[in-house]
């Protein structure tokens, strides 16, 4: 550092001034949140500048920016506790978090299954009817109230958001629903919906149905506000939208030449998933290819195709597993997932593969991706 | 590099494209317009109202950190173009540059973030409330409180309670 004037003492800023507040919670909105449940024991005033609402909110907005991944493996112990998560953040940079929940780390895809629609928080189901959401940054979790509606067959995903303007999460759910005809016994299979906003009703509330056709039993992205979901039969020509405020429902083209239902194997080749703000989805091409398309203008359905990767060994079995982009790091590459196989880093500038190894050692058995961003946005919201 | 900082008293002698800053203390600043007005908003603003010919009292803002806010603004004006950290133009000169810049007691951390919030110069702020999140991230609450000098006003009763609804991110 050159040219700094030490001429003079400054007087009169020598001794320190208290900090103001507004400028404390400009450094508070930069800090992880363990730091800041930690800090609220600091004093009166730091525990209600870290507990405002508009804290905790731009904190939230600034958090979207650095998705973190949280890369889980297969607890081998078996006692059904998550135990190390181990997170890659801007980009190289590995930083170890514990998240210590049961259920987490849960390979059982049947009784427990762990998923996430919105990166806000992520959700555990136990067994068909009964969910929990969990904030792993906070440990804050809640069981949603049991799901129960008489001729319910078809139990599909259940999807998530956080409505700025009501300061609440809801969440929705989307199932088949059955009617049988007395007469001729035939069966007839409707898509209904249900939403619950968390902290406010104590059972789910029917909602507007989604368009037909369109549901399948991926997961959910939540995206502007809205659960975006693909289509689960080629009538499903786009991707069905749920405006989580609102609760009404609107299609989203899809991009050219992406089609809806075609499956490998088990799997849809369509994938949706946020990030940084953006509906990106995963085109799944098979044998270790996908193409991945971001929706860069959402009010006009302007889809752009980002990347398009390969493996370049036919090393997958079709049926066997996806292979799928988790998350774009901030130096430009990409973490990739191999179902149950390996997470690998890509760098699209010359299309190589590292494998993902944290710490030096190799994942013996890595569970499929949840991305999360750290908040502190209180589960039951404010009133 | 040109004129840098501090010149007794406000010369008459208006240099092309130079503005006068007038920090809190007295002291005076003559710097390149178009680097200051490119990074600080406030600055930006004054020049607009027609304070290029007088020099722009800044009260707030005292003379250290002003001379360490006007380097920010040059180097990254010559450099970036006055671009954010996501640009391109953001290497690693500039990086090295922030880094170093960054390397001040706490005191002048908070002159600082105190500094570019008055002149709402924002990625000075970003750098430096980072820098100072960077401090406390680790610290325990009680070395928070001493290096902060924030004072603990609770009663044991209260600190007691708040410590047990977050007693596992004490360690």
């Amino acid at each position: 550092m050159e040219s700094v004037p030490k001429k003079r003492k400054i007087e009169g800023r020598c001794s320190r001034q208290p900090i103001p507040d507004e400028l404390i919670s400009e450094v508070l909105v930069r800090l992880p949140v363990k730091s800041l449940l930690r800090f609220r024991c600091v004093s009166r005033t730091w525990r209600s500048l870290i507990s405002d609402p508009h804290l905790i909110e731009s904190h939230h907005r600034r958090s979207q920016q650095h998705p973190l991944a949280l890369v889980r493996e297969w607890n081998l112990n078996g006692d059904n506790k998550g135990k190390a998560t181990y997170v890659p953040t801007r980009g190289a940079t590995l930083q170890r978090i514990y998240y210590d929940v049961a259920g987490f780390n849960s390979i059982s895809d049947m009784a427990v299954r762990v998923f996430s629609s919105s990166p806000d928080l992520i959700c555990i189901r136990e067994d068909g009817s009964r969910c929990s959401l969990l904030n792993p940054a906070t440990r804050e979790r809640v069981t949603l109230p049991e799901f129960s509606s008489g001729n319910t067959t078809f139990l599909r995903y259940v999807g998530f958001g956080y409505v700025p303007s009501l300061r609440k999460f809801k969440v929705a759910r989307v199932f088949g629903h059955v009617d049988i005809d007395r007469g001729s016994g035939r069966q007839a299979v409707e898509e209904r919906c249900a939403v619950l906003t968390v902290g406010v009703d104590r059972s789910w509330r029917p909602a507007r149905g989604p368009p037909p056709f369109m549901i399948t039993r991926d997961q959910m992205a939540f995206v502007n506000g809205a659960l975006h979901m693909t289509p689960s039969t080629e009538e499903g020509k786009g991707l069905a939208a749920l405006d989580l405020e609102t609760e009404a429902w609107r299609v989203i083209p899809m991009p050219r030449g992406v089609c809806g239902k075609i499956s490998i194997g088990t799997y849809n080749t369509v994938s949706l998933r946020e990030q940084r703000g953006l509906l990106f989805l995963d085109h799944l091409l098979g044998a270790g290819k996908v193409e991945v398309w971001a929706l860069k203008d959402y009010e006009k359905g302007g889809w752009e195709m980002e990347h398009r990767i390969d493996l370049g060994r036919p090393q997958i079995p079709e049926e066997f597993g996806r292979f799928l982009p988790v998350l774009i790091g901030e130096d430009g590459r990409i973490l990739m997932y191999i179902d149950w196989t390996a997470y690998l880093w890509y760098d699209p500038r010359d299309q190589k593969f590292v494998p993902f190894s944290p710490h030096g050692k190799s994942l013996v058995w890595p569970l499929p991706p949840l991305v999360h961003v750290e908040n502190y946005l209180p589960l039951n919201g404010w009133d | 590099m040109a004129t840098t900082g501090a010149s007794d008293g406000a010369s008459a002698a208006k240099k092309e494209g130079l503005v006068t800053l007038m920090s809190g203390d007295g002291e005076i600043f003559e710097v390149e317009a178009a680097a200051v007005a490119a990074l600080s908003v406030t600055i930006r603003h004054a020049i607009e109202e027609g304070f290029g010919d007088r020099p722009i009292p800044l009260p707030i803002v005292g003379a250290r950190a002003l001379a360490l806010a006007v380097e920010y603004c040059r180097k990254h004006h010559s450099l970036g173009g006055g671009a954010g950290e996501d640009s391109a133009a953001y290497d690693d000169e500039l990086r090295a540059f922030d880094h170093n810049l960054a390397k001040v007691d706490r005191d002048t951390l908070f002159d600082l973030i105190e500094a570019a919030n008055y002149l709402e110069i924002e990625g000075l702020l970003n750098l430096m409330c980072r820098t100072v999140a960077e401090m406390m991230k680790g610290k325990s609450v009680e070395e928070l409180r001493r290096t902060f000098d924030v004072s603990n006003d609770y009663t044991p009763e209260e600190e007691e309670e708040v410590r047990r609804e977050v007693s596992w991110a004490l360690d």
